[in-house]
């Protein structure tokens, strides 16, 4: 298989960070620099409409809120310390083809600014409902905030058992169940207990930053229905390793039997193991992992500017699961595609697997991947037979 | 704060001096003859010294700059230690010594050694006051006060600060801000006056009942000692850190209340914490668990020690006996909503429960109408929530936000609503604010539930257990008094009449004695350093991007 390039944007003015793909309509949005978010069209490739104004420093991170209809909200969190929540109607999505473009950009409404963090904000990321919104910062702390009603938010809880800058958050695809990474190369995972939230596993492995983690989706083939959904991250080690949960030692219906707590301490901890580790072909810092939920697909961007695709070896270790039949199977990994000089000779920030939607989709399950660099560049790509 | 910054958490230790101007201001001058000629060779003995005298840097410095808050813990924790406490005891034996004991500290260290709160005082006097204690190795201390007595004060006196400024309307007197914040807690003190300095004037301006008890000590002893205010070496025994910074405040020292040009002396020199207090045991080979329980009997001959009787009268608590929840952190919000039940005979109490059990609000009304909305806040998270409320609300939606501005209406109407129906948070009274979340028996200095001196037996598998254990030795410790002392005035009336004695005394007036102020905490150099090299430093910091 190779990666062929669909498209590339026009730049913007300034490196991209981030890439978000809408959870139901074809939209990208992206993060970037100058301070602003783009609003990109999936169908047509054209720029639709641009947040700005808002930040006084580069967006680093943009999430849109799942769940919703006839309304999209989406979240910037900035290198400004705060934390941008800004809405639009869709309503009016259906005569964009139609209508003029430029009254679009009208269209996004400033709904109001969460501060609190003390530095840099890198990650911001809803849960999969959309009741919960988790930010993590280089002030070492992963915030999750609760919206009590609309364009009201509340501080569920402040967390900082990282000893270092944390780069990105994550959730579940189903459950209440938030990761979090950090550049002290560890990965920590959070459940809410009986009334505080709780670091409930640490993840250690990595021997340098963690960059990103992201949950496999339960539609994903790999995925088994006794271990639940993985969780793959990638790091400044140049590996990117894949995660299963083997065990939880008391379950949130547990926990909310013992008396009212004032302190973290309650006993839902976790354990989780590395079950692969993906062949390596960066040779520079890993900036992204994305699993597809079609395909089972792995796709990485690096700073050395190649993305790579990856799949895995559908053999189960048969020798591991002898041993012990608790044991989730180590699976291997092999690479289908790479691509080097995604984004010229600059960084590739992100990438991220997408539902086709333009003319050329063949079908439901088809996918491109949306890649965004150093260069301002957001580009488009497809994976084809060789 | 304590919740957030405790010593376990000194590897917090923000770069010391990535904005500290001190090191700057003490840079010695270069040296002003450059060598003429270029061509001269700097012999060793010519060349700049290099040995230069190390920068100081005291506490109160990093009050006034701000430029590292989290590292301000780690320089407080050596300048006000144990070892300073036992320096000043061997260096100035000719002193009057005075600790100050919180209730919180007592019962930590009554659950940490299986005794009683009460019995747990004792044994803390025995260890400072008698050779059984630390005196068999030097000097030790002349008298041990409890914060209790000056808590009551505190609480009375909030109460009628709050009473005022609901009469005085929303900005009322003193420009007060409603709802009143309470300010016995340093760490959210400094919070406020560090990064949200706009809430300043929602401060209660009374002091915390440490600063009170120090005050009052200095204020009635000094005209007998030796010396005068410098020879009294107040030393607070404190559940926090924090308390620390309190003890640093330039507003409360002497010179907020004595006449003269004196150099102004700290109301409180010295905060321990209750660990730091075990530590202070062992560096004197003291084996607390091992120390007598019963009243030591001090000889009390002197005018000095019958002044102190005052302050040691026991009191009754109405507080804890009309109400038994009063909090772990001296129960201002359940005094205060005491009152003003008293004030309106026909008025009820209702009590809302929170989120979570660190929050909760008193709502006192009549039938016609709601009279006061008080509230408990406890922890960073909850203060987040309230600080956010408090803030303008042109803050919190940023205006001029490009084209965005021109369609808000959603956003008008939703905070229209939010005005006119239910719980607006302007129209709360009077918030308890403390930043530990389980108030202050959980603060960062108290005896942990992993902690090596626990008794044998008594430990508890998690933080949160052994937390339980101590609030009951707590609470009972109040219980004990009530039951236990003979013939105790009730406390209203002890408050009044020490007040006015203390002012009789001193000639000093209570708005001198008890009240104090805040200030935004200016860093310069920090704002500078945030505009021009923050991507230098975020690069240095936390490992880039």
């Amino acid at each position: 298989m190779r990666l062929k390039k669909v498209t590339s944007l026009p730049p913007q003015a300034e490196r991209v960070w981030q890439v978000a793909i809408h959870p139901t309509l074809p939209l990208i949005a992206t993060a970037s620099s100058d301070k602003t978010a783009r609003i990109i069209s999936l169908q047509t490739y054209d720029p639709l409409s641009t947040i700005e104004g808002g930040h006084k420093r580069s967006i680093r991170s943009v999430a849109w809120k799942p769940g919703l209809t006839g309304e999209s909200v989406l979240c910037t969190g900035s290198f400004d310390a705060t934390i941008g929540i800004w809405r639009r109607y869709e309503h009016d999505l259906d005569v964009r083809n139609s209508q003029e473009g430029d009254e679009e950009e009208e269209e996004w409404r400033f709904a109001l600014v969460l501060d609190g963090h003390e530095s840099e904000v890198k990650s911001v990321a809803w849960s999969a409902g959309g009741n919960f919104l988790a930010t993590c910062s280089r002030d070492k702390t992963v915030w999750i905030w609760e919206e009590i009603d609309e364009d009201n938010f509340e501080t569920l809880e402040v967390m900082q058992e990282h000893t270092q800058d944390v780069k990105c958050v994550a959730w579940h695809p189903e459950e209440v169940l938030l990761a979090s990474s950090s550049y002290d190369n560890t990965i920590r995972l959070y459940r809410e207990g009986s009334e505080d939230w709780v670091c409930c596993s640490l993840l250690e492995g990595h021997t340098a930053t963690v960059w990103t983690i992201e949950f496999e989706k339960p539609t994903s083939p790999g995925y088994r229905e006794e271990w639940g959904a993985r969780l793959a991250s990638c790091s400044d080690d140049l590996s990117i390793k894949v995660w299963t949960r083997i065990s939880r030692s008391g379950s949130a219906a547990e926990a909310k039997k013992a008396p009212p707590s004032i302190l973290r301490g309650e006993s839902i901890e976790e354990n989780w193991v590395e079950t692969s580790t993906l062949p390596q072909v960066h040779t520079r810092a890993i900036y992204k992992v994305s699993w597809s939920s079609k395909s089972g697909r792995i796709v990485s961007c690096a700073s050395d500017g190649r993305i790579v695709v990856y799949e895995e070896i559908a053999s189960v270790d048969t020798e591991m699961a002898e041993r012990d039949e608790k044991k989730p199977p180590m699976t291997g990994w092999k690479v289908v595609a790479e691509i080097e000089g995604a984004h010229g000779v600059f960084e590739v920030n992100c990438v991220q697997w997408s539902k086709r939607w333009d003319k050329d989709a063949k079908g439901e399950n088809d996918e491109v991947i949306v890649s965004c660099g150093d260069d301002g560049v957001v580009s488009v790509w497809e994976l084809e037979d060789a | 704060m304590s919740a957030i910054l405790s010593a376990d958490d000194l590897n917090d230790f923000i770069s010391p001096g990535v904005a500290c101007i001190k090191p700057i201001e003490t840079l010695p001058a270069a040296p002003d003859q450059l060598p003429s000629n270029s061509y001269e060779v700097v012999r060793e003995d010519k060349a700049p010294p290099t040995d230069l005298p190390p920068a100081q840097i005291s506490l109160t410095d990093c009050l006034a700059c701000s430029g590292c808050v989290t590292s301000a813990e780690a320089v407080l924790v050596s300048l006000q230690s144990h070892n300073e406490v036992l320096a000043n005891l061997n260096a100035h034996p000719e002193k009057l010594f005075i600790a100050l004991m919180s209730p919180q500290s007592k019962a930590s260290l009554a659950t940490a050694y299986g005794v009683s709160a009460d019995v747990a005082g004792h044994m803390i006097e025995r260890l400072l006051c008698s050779p059984e204690g630390i005196c068999r190795e030097g000097r030790g201390f002349d008298f041990v006060l409890d914060t209790n007595a000056t808590r009551e004060v505190a609480v009375r006196f909030a109460a009628e600060e709050v009473v005022t400024a609901m009469h005085g309307g929303r900005d009322g007197v003193h420009g007060r801000k409603m709802p009143i914040l309470a300010s016995a807690c340093p760490g959210f003190v400094c919070y406020l006056e560090s990064t949200q300095p706009a809430l300043i004037p929602h401060l209660s301006r009374l002091k915390s009942p440490q600063a009170i008890l120090g005050t009052a000590v200095k204020s009635l002893l000094y005209k007998d000692v030796k010396d005068g205010v410098n020879g009294i070496y107040v030393v607070g025994v404190m559940p926090c850190f924090d308390k620390k910074l309190e003890g640093a405040r330039g507003e409360l020292t002497s010179g907020a209340w004595m006449e003269g040009n004196e150099e102004a002396v700290r109301d409180v020199d010295c905060v321990i914490t209750t660990r730091e207090l075990i530590s202070l045991a062992q560096a004197r080979g003291v084996d607390f668990a091992t120390l007598p329980q019963s009243t030591p009997l001090l000889s009390s001959s002197n005018t000095t020690s019958t002044l102190l009787q005052t302050l040691k009268s026991p009191t009754k608590s109405s507080t804890t006996k009309a109400n038994p929840t009063p909090g772990t952190s001296d129960g201002y919000l359940t005094h205060i909503a005491n009152h003003i039940l008293t004030l309106y005979p026909t008025s009820t109490l209702r009590i809302e429960p929170g989120r979570n059990s660190d929050t909760i609000d008193y709502v006192i009304s009549t039938p016609e109408k709601t009279i006061a909305r008080l509230s408990r806040c406890y922890g960073f998270r909850n203060i987040q929530n309230l600080v956010r409320r408090l803030k303008p609300a042109k803050t919190r939606a940023l205006p001029r936000f490009g084209k965005a501005i021109t369609l808000q209406r959603k956003p008008l109407a939703a905070a229209a609503v939010r005005q006119a129906g239910g719980k607006s948070d302007a129209e709360y009274t009077y918030v308890e604010v403390m930043a530990c979340p389980g108030g202050c028996t959980n603060g960062g200095g108290q005896v942990r539930y992993d902690d090596e001196i626990i008794a044998s037996g008594l430990g508890a598998g998690t933080q949160k257990e052994w937390l339980g254990k101590v609030d009951e030795a707590y609470y009972s410790s109040t219980e004990d008094e009530e039951n236990g002392e003979e013939g105790g005035v009730p406390q209203e009336e002890w408050v009044e009449r020490f007040v006015e004695e203390w002012e009789n005394r001193t000639g000093i007036s209570k708005d001198k004695l008890l009240f104090t102020g805040y200030r935004k905490v200016e860093n310069d150099l920090g704002g500078r350093l945030k505009e021009v090299s923050v991507v230098e430093l975020a690069s240095k910091d936390g490992g880039g991007w």
